[in-house]
Formats: structure tokens, C-alpha cells, sequence
């Protein structure tokens, strides 16, 4: 804590901090998302925000860019002190946001987009669009891009569109630039330029507030670093003075709550991949999963983790490479097959893509096994609910009724109950795509004691997840991904957090220094 | 550690069946906003015993009462189809034109063709099986939504109705009219058709297993899909049965005035979605039972009959069918609020 006091050398731009945040805390239900957190960055720096997923670090920003109230906080903008800070405020106060999910429209053109709200205007109120396309132009060129103002946004690629973004943002007085994962669905060459244009930025005095996981990017870019861990600042150093261990060091550490289960007394190999590739995440991955294990696949957000598995699991079409499944090779095109040849994936985001939530509990686990309580083409009800009942009764889901709604039970309920639908197919191989997102700590240790009774039953079981405790505690053997391609694989007994960060970042390090 | 938030927020921390009493009023209300069947079975019932009360000589009578249930059969048997339909997500525009083409293709096949009639008929049903299929392969594979498509078709099949028959075929024949017009205990033909129609339908979307797969793929397409169920095609199954049944509905009217005429149909598809929505549909999906389609035609059927009887314009009875439309789509709403 006391690190968050080292003072920041300012960069020539006169000793008040552009921004200073002193003690700011913020929770949500059930989680503290930043604790005490105190902040400051003078005028023409940049200063890295640095954590793994979920250390507190995008909470951090959007309070700062006005999108969050802080529960307690006391910000300065140039020694003035900020009150209420929403986004409005944040706006006139020169704060701008660069979100990871955008805010452009994507029928209107560029010109429209960056001037939103504010097109110059001439006689009777009418927009002046010659004026507002050669402002966007002269803006646009400044970016070093030359597209069409008059263009429609959704014709851009990602990286277009975050110039616009950032374009939008300097259309307007700047003091104080966030970017959040900028760099997330850009190339190389895409990055370089960004990092060119925030440069140019510090020059005239703006603060960047630069929020990322990727070591490299902040050795290249970045003036100061602050790590947060589990919502708490763990240290803030020069970039120059750190090294890529020291930082790891602080962020990784989070307690590890639960003991691991059994080892591992693996048979057969149930699920390979061989240099699979399904663009644009997934370019080269090669693993397998055999009975009676827990792989994880580790990595940062974008390494292609999810999407390997889409691929295994029919929904994501590959290019090439070649997957395994009980020895032969196999292609599914439709879920359908897969579940029909033995495999169950649970999505990582459950409510888009995994329940039902105005359906009943027994409908939700009884989904993907309909034939199985079927006789002569009708649905018994009774097999169905019986069906529920035996899972309800292993997996200990708390609900007062098969019948009752989905939607009305808590989320480790629900995930439990989805966990159970992909159990009634009996499947050999389970694919648990973030197993604990979103659930409290009494339904994570239930969930882990689930997988671990089910490992001990000959499943074969990959986990994706981005939480390492989790990973650390649940793998018997941990791949690692980054940018599409599996780079390493760890010992899960014997891996620490800062060996799996170590492989996760690297690669995109590598990946720099080839660009 | 934002998402973990937001969905800690939004569910309960317990799951609870004893929910706080809003009050005894409410406790009724919300009992019959769960039961959308019993409301409208309700509704029916009162309606029917009011107005029996009120004209005791115009209303209980067997000809208003057969005619009340042959203006029915019609829509009985589209909502049957149009709510599988919205069941699954999706609804059809084109059925009105759909009855139009079919009617004119089973005549073009008795009357130029000289097919038998039971042949005729299947001519027409089948015709309205493809134009469903056609509106089912654009919106599953071509990827058009459903209110594009079928607002697109709903002008090419009334279009292609009028080339081939031009003003339409008048006195298709007398064995062909049997089809529409034979009584059965006092009740026309099209009337036990709808029956059937809707017997069968009822039972299965409510029992088996195929027809259950669609409140899923309404419930949540992407989850469905990854459940295993095949979300493309059983859409495209549901456009074909639907207009299989615009088909049917096609050739009876067709057999019932014994000529197909070409604006038959016209703004069907409005007075069917009306149906299904006061039946428990929702335009989200997921939702609805075919029984409570028909419920919803039967008492859009007798407010129509009791305007009537009372003497009431034309016009206002459409401004009074809409006032109905608004207020069971009220009842979902209060359902949603007051649900976990």
C-alpha cells in the first residue's frame, strides 16, 4: 500500500498531478472490487494499470472515466477535487474512455460517430456536413489514417474503428486519456501505430491511463506501472526501474482457498488436438485430454481458449489440423454430434448461451437427453422430473421444486443445474468453459468437489479458465495458450501462477519483437 | 470482476418459492396472469353468460352459435400453426396470401386440370406446404429475418395469385364444395377440421418431444443450439407446417364459398397474431400454448358476435379488438414484473 505513495516523476509538464485518486473503494454484491486504492499521474505520462483478469483494473478506469461511483473515493483533477464524477462531468473535465466493447454506431458514417451530439451546425439547425467531414479529415489525419469520413463504421476493421474511437475522443478539449485492452483485437503492425499516436499524445502534455495484463506492451509504452491484486495496489514502480519477474511477482499471490483433490490416474486418451486452426483465434493448438484427468487451458482473454473449444464442440468451423476423439479422427459440424458422440461443453457465459432461464429446472437439465425421456415420441413428464431429481439430489442443487423457474435460483444454482445438464448425456468427454464465473465461494468449492467426482469417474475433463487459483487448484496438467497457438504445457502439482503468467505474456513478447 | 457483479446483481440469493404477499387483490391477479388459458376460458365464459342474460332470444341460439364457431374455424386452425410459430421465436406475414394462392391452386386443379377433388385438396395443401418451405429456406439459410421474408412473400403469393387465376375461379363444383360445406351435427365441415387441427396440434407441441424443442430454441436459439437441437431446421419445419395449414385453411374457404377468390385471406395475418399474443405468445419466444391460441381466436370471435348483436359499427369493433390486444399484452407485462 504504502508504494501507491512513490512519487511519480513528472515528465516536464509542471509538478500538480493531472490525476490523483487517494483511497478509492468500490464493491459490488459479494465482491470487493478495489480496496483502498490510491493513484496519481502527472500531465505527459503513461501509466500502465497492470493485474490479472479480474484483479480490479477495468473497475479502476471506469470510475476514473466517470462510468462507475466509487463507494469511496477522493479524486483530484489539477489539484481541483472532483465530486460526483459521472460521465458527463468526466467529459467536461477532459476525461476520455477507450472501452474494449466501443460505443460507435455502426450505421453512421465516421464524420457522424466522431461528432455525435455536436455536429457543427449552420443555417436553421442543419447539420453542416462539408464542415464536419473536413474537421473529421484534418482529425483522421492527425491519427495518420486516411479513410473516407463519409464511410459507415460498420465497413471498418476493428483497428479502423478504434481510431475513430480514439478520434471521437480528441474531437473534444483532452487531459486525461484511458485506454482499456486496447491492443486486444489488434495486429502488430495496428498496435505499433496506436502506441505512435499515444506517444505523440504525451507530447502535448496529455496523461494516459494505459490498462493492460500484456508485460511487453507496458516495457515498450509505459512510464510508471501500478499492479493491482484482488482490488488492492501491490506496488507502483518505474518501468525502467522493473523487471517483467518483479511485476508477475506482484501480481500473481492471491490465496489459494481450496486443497487440491486426488491426483490423477489417467487411462485413455479420450480428446487430441493436432495443430488445429480455426481463424482468426485459433492458429495452432495441440493437446490432448485422457480419462480420468483435469486439463486446464490457461492464457490471457483473446488467446483463443474458447474458441478451440467451440471448434472440438462443432460451433466454430476449422480450416485445418485434426481432432481425436476415442482414438478416431472426428469432425463435427453440429453440436448435436458431438453430444450424440459422447462430448458435453458448457458455454462460459451461462445466461447467453447456456440456460433457459424462464424454464423450469427439470426442462433446463433434461434439454440436450430429450430422446431419453421420451416414449413413443412423448415427453414424459414424470421421467423428465425424475431425471431432475437425481441431479438435484447429487449435485446438491438448492431448489424448492424440479418445477420451479431457473431464472428465480442463485448462480452457483444455476450452474450447477447446468453442469447437470451436461452430465444426464453421460458424455466421456466434459468441456467446462469457466466453471466458477459469477458463483460465491460455497458454490465454487461445490463445483470443484463436482469435477473432481467426475474426474474420479473416468471423464475426461478440460476446464478453461482464467482464474489461476482455480486453474491451480483443479489441473493435473495446465496448457497454456497465447494468440491461437498452445505455447507450453505445465504440471499441475507442481506450476505456480508466475509460471503459467510467464508462458501467457511471453509469447506475445516474442510476437513483439518479431513485428 | 464487472460481470461477476452485474450477475450476482440481477439473480436472487436464494432460491424462493414463498415470495413476499402483494395483498390478496394482487394474489388473484397474478394467479390469472399465470394462467393465461383460464383468464381467456374465463373471460369466454362471462362474455357468453352476460350476453345470454342481455339477448336471451339473439344470442343462445344453435345458427349464431354455429356461425360464431364456422368464423372461428379459420383462424383456429392458423393460430395453430402461428403459434408453434412464435413458440419457436419466429411468425409468418405471408399466411393470408399463402389461403389465397392455395384456394386458387386447388381450384386451378379441379377446374382446368380436372383432378378429383380430394386430389384438388391436396394440391392446395401441398401448395401451401412449399410457400412455407420457400419462407422457411430464406429465413433459416439465405439468413433474412421473418418480418422481412414473409412481409416479401406476403406480396409475391397474393401477387402470383392474381396472375394465375386473375379475378379468380368461380363454381369450382359440387362434389368439391361437399369439402366445405357437408353438416355433421349441425356444424359445418370446416368447423371439425379446425377441431382436429386443433386436438392434434395441442397434444403435440404440449407432449412431444419434437414439438418441445421449440419453446427452447424460442427460449434461447444459442443455448438450444448447443444443446444439441437443430435450430435451423426445425425452423424451417414450423414455416412448412404453418403453411400446410394456410394451405388447409385455403382450400376449405375455397370449398366453402365453392370459389376461390383472390382476396381471400387479406389481412388474416394481423387477426391470427392478435390471437396468439392474448393467447400467452410473446414476440421474444418461448412462450404460449396452442390452446390458448384458440382461446384467444374464440373470444376475439364472440366480442366480434357480441358487437353485432349490440348493434355496433364495423369500425368499432376493430378499435375494441385492438383495446383487447393492448390489454392481455398488459397482463405480460405485469407478469414480468412481478416474476423472481
Amino acid at each position: 500500500m504504502t508504494d501507491a505513495a512513490t512519487p511519480n516523476p513528472g515528465a516536464g509538464h509542471g509538478t500538480t498531478p493531472r490525476l490523483d485518486v487517494t483511497a478509492c473503494s468500490k464493491s459490488f454484491p459479494g465482491v470487493q472490487a478495489l480496496n483502498a486504492v490510491s493513484l496519481s499521474v502527472m500531465p505527459g505520462e503513461i501509466h500502465a494499470l497492470l493485474g490479472e483478469n479480474g484483479a480490479g483494473k477495468s473497475t479502476l478506469g471506469k470510475i476514473i472515466g466517470g462510468v462507475y461511483r466509487p463507494d469511496a473515493a477522493e479524486i483530484r483533477m489539477d489539484g481541483r477535487p472532483v465530486h460526483d464524477l459521472d460521465e458527463a462531468t468526466a467529459g467536461e473535465l477532459g476525461i476520455a474512455i477507450v472501452h474494449q466493447e466501443g460505443s460507435l454506431v455502426p450505421q453512421l458514417s465516421i464524420a457522424e460517430n466522431i461528432f455525435a451530439g455536436r455536429q457543427p451546425t449552420g443555417a436553421f439547425g442543419m447539420v453542416d456536413r462539408r464542415e464536419m467531414h473536413r474537421r473529421a479529415s484534418s482529425l483522421m489525419a492527425d491519427l495518420g489514417t486516411e479513410l473516407d469520413p463519409a464511410t459507415a463504421v460498420r465497413h471498418l476493421s476493428t483497428a479502423q474503428a478504434q481510431v475513430v474511437e480514439i478520434a471521437k475522443v480528441l474531437s473534444r478539449e483532452l487531459k486525461l486519456l484511458i485506454l482499456d485492452e486496447p491492443t486486444a483485437a489488434l495486429t502488430q503492425a495496428e498496435t505499433a501505430r496506436l502506441f505512435g499516436l499515444v506517444r505523440r499524445l504525451r507530447q502535448t502534455g496529455v496523461a494516459v491511463i494505459y490498462i493492460s495484463h500484456r508485460l511487453a506492451e507496458i516495457f515498450e509504452l509505459c512510464d510508471n506501472v501500478t499492479v493491482l491484486k484482488d482490488g488492492r495496489v501491490t506496488g507502483t514502480r518505474l518501468v525502467k526501474d522493473t523487471t517483467e519477474d518483479e511485476l508477475i511477482r506482484l501480481m500473481v499471490g492471491r490465496d489459494v482457498l481450496f486443497a487440491r483433490g486426488p491426483a490423477a490416474v489417467p487411462g485413455d486418451t479420450l480428446l487430441e488436438v493436432e495443430h488445429l486452426s480455426a481463424p482468426p483465434f485459433v492458429h495452432d493448438a495441440t493437446f490432448r485430454v485422457r480419462a480420468g484427468e483435469i486439463v486446464c487451458l490457461a492464457g490471457l482473454i483473446g488467446s483463443g481458449r474458447s474458441e478451440t473449444c467451440e471448434a472440438i464442440f462443432g460451433v466454430r468451423p476449422t480450416t485445418s489440423g485434426v481432432i481425436r476423439h476415442k482414438g478416431r479422427p472426428v469432425s463435427y459440424r453440429d453440436p448435436s454430434e458431438a453430444i450424440h458422440a459422447g462430448i458435453g461443453m458448457m458455454p462460459e457465459d451461462r445466461k447467453e448461451a447456456g440456460l433457459f432461464l424462464g424454464r423450469s429446472v427439470a426442462d433446463n437439465i433434461s434439454v440436450a437427453v430429450l430422446d431419453k425421456v421420451t416414449r413413443y415420441g412423448v415427453v414424459s413428464d414424470e421421467a423428465c422430473t425424475d431425471l431432475a431429481n437425481r441431479f438435484i439430489r447429487e449435485l446438491k442443487i438448492a431448489t424448492p421444486s424440479p418445477r420451479q423457474i431457473l431464472g428465480n435460483l442463485s448462480g452457483g444454482n444455476q450452474q450447477k443445474a447446468l453442469l447437470a445438464k451436461w452430465l444426464a448425456p453421460d458424455p466421456d468427454v466434459l468441456i467446462v468453459d469457466e466453471p466458477t464465473r459469477g458463483v460465491d465461494v460455497g458454490a465454487r468449492a461445490e463445483i470443484y468437489r463436482i469435477l473432481g467426482e467426475l474426474k474420479a469417474r473416468r471423464l475426461a475433463i478440460l476446464v478453461v479458465s482464467s482464474d489461476l487459483p482455480e486453474v491451480l487448484t483443479l489441473a493435473d496438467r495446465i496448457v497454456v495458450m497465447a494468440g491461437g497457438r498452445t505455447v507450453g504445457e505445465l504440471n499441475g502439482e507442481r506450476a505456480t501462477e508466475e509460471e503459467i503468467l510467464r508462458l501467457a505474456t511471453r509469447q506475445t513478447a516474442t510476437a513483439w519483437e518479431e513485428a | 470482476m464487472n460481470e461477476v457483479a452485474i450477475e450476482k446483481s440481477s439473480s436472487p440469493p436464494k432460491a424462493e418459492v414463498a415470495r413476499p404477499a402483494f395483498g390478496r387483490p394482487l394474489t388473484v391477479l397474478r394467479f390469472f396472469a399465470n394462467s393465461r388459458e383460464l383468464t381467456l376460458l374465463v373471460l369466454i365464459l362471462l362474455l357468453g353468460a352476460g350476453m345470454t342474460i342481455v339477448y336471451p332470444d339473439n344470442f343462445p341460439t344453435k345458427y349464431n352459435f354455429s356461425a360464431v364457431l364456422l368464423n372461428a374455424a379459420q383462424n383456429s386452425i392458423l393460430v395453430t400453426g402461428m403459434m408453434l410459430l412464435m413458440i419457436g421465436g419466429a411468425f409468418d406475414l405471408s399466411i393470408g396470401s399463402t389461403l389465397a394462392l392455395s384456394g386458387v391452386m386447388a381450384a386451378v386443379a379441379s377446374v382446368w386440370w380436372g383432378l378429383p377433388p380430394l386430389a384438388s385438396f391436396l394440391v392446395g395443401i401441398a401448395t401451401g406446404a412449399v410457400a412455407g418451405l420457400v419462407n422457411g429456406f430464406i429465413v433459416t439459410r439465405v439468413q433474412i429475418n421473418a418480418l422481412i421474408t414473409t412481409l416479401a412473400t406476403m406480396a409475391i403469393y397474393r401477387g402470383g395469385t392474381q396472375l394465375i387465376s386473375g379475378t379468380g375461379i368461380m363454381s369450382i363444383g359440387d362434389s368439391f364444395k361437399a369439402y366445405g360445406q357437408s353438416v355433421y351435427f349441425g356444424l359445418q365441415s370446416p368447423f371439425w377440421v379446425a377441431l382436429v387441427v386443433v386436438l392434434v396440434g395441442w397434444w403435440a407441441v404440449a407432449k412431444t418431444r419434437f414439438f418441445r424443442q421449440y419453446y427452447f430454441i424460442g427460449g434461447n436459439a444459442r443455448a438450444a443450439q448447443l444443446s444439441g437441437i437443430r435450430v435451423g431446421r426445425l425452423t424451417l419445419v414450423g414455416f412448412v407446417i404453418m403453411g400446410a395449414l394456410a394451405g388447409l385453411a385455403g382450400v376449405l374457404a375455397a370449398a366453402r364459398l365453392n370459389s376461390a377468390v383472390i382476396s381471400a385471406g387479406t389481412g388474416v395475418e394481423l387477426s391470427v397474431i392478435t390471437a396468439a399474443v392474448l393467447g400467452g405468445a410473446s414476440l421474444r419466444g418461448g412462450e404460449g400454448s396452442i390452446i390458448g391460441g384458440v382461446l384467444g381466436v374464440m373470444l376475439i370471435a364472440l366480442v366480434q358476435n357480441a358487437l353485432i348483436i349490440n348493434g355496433v359499427g364495423v369500425f368499432w369493433q376493430n378499435i375494441i379488438v385492438g383495446f383487447v390486444l393492448l390489454l392481455a399484452v398488459s397482463l405480460d407485462r405485469f407478469k414480468q414484473t412481478h416474476r423472481g
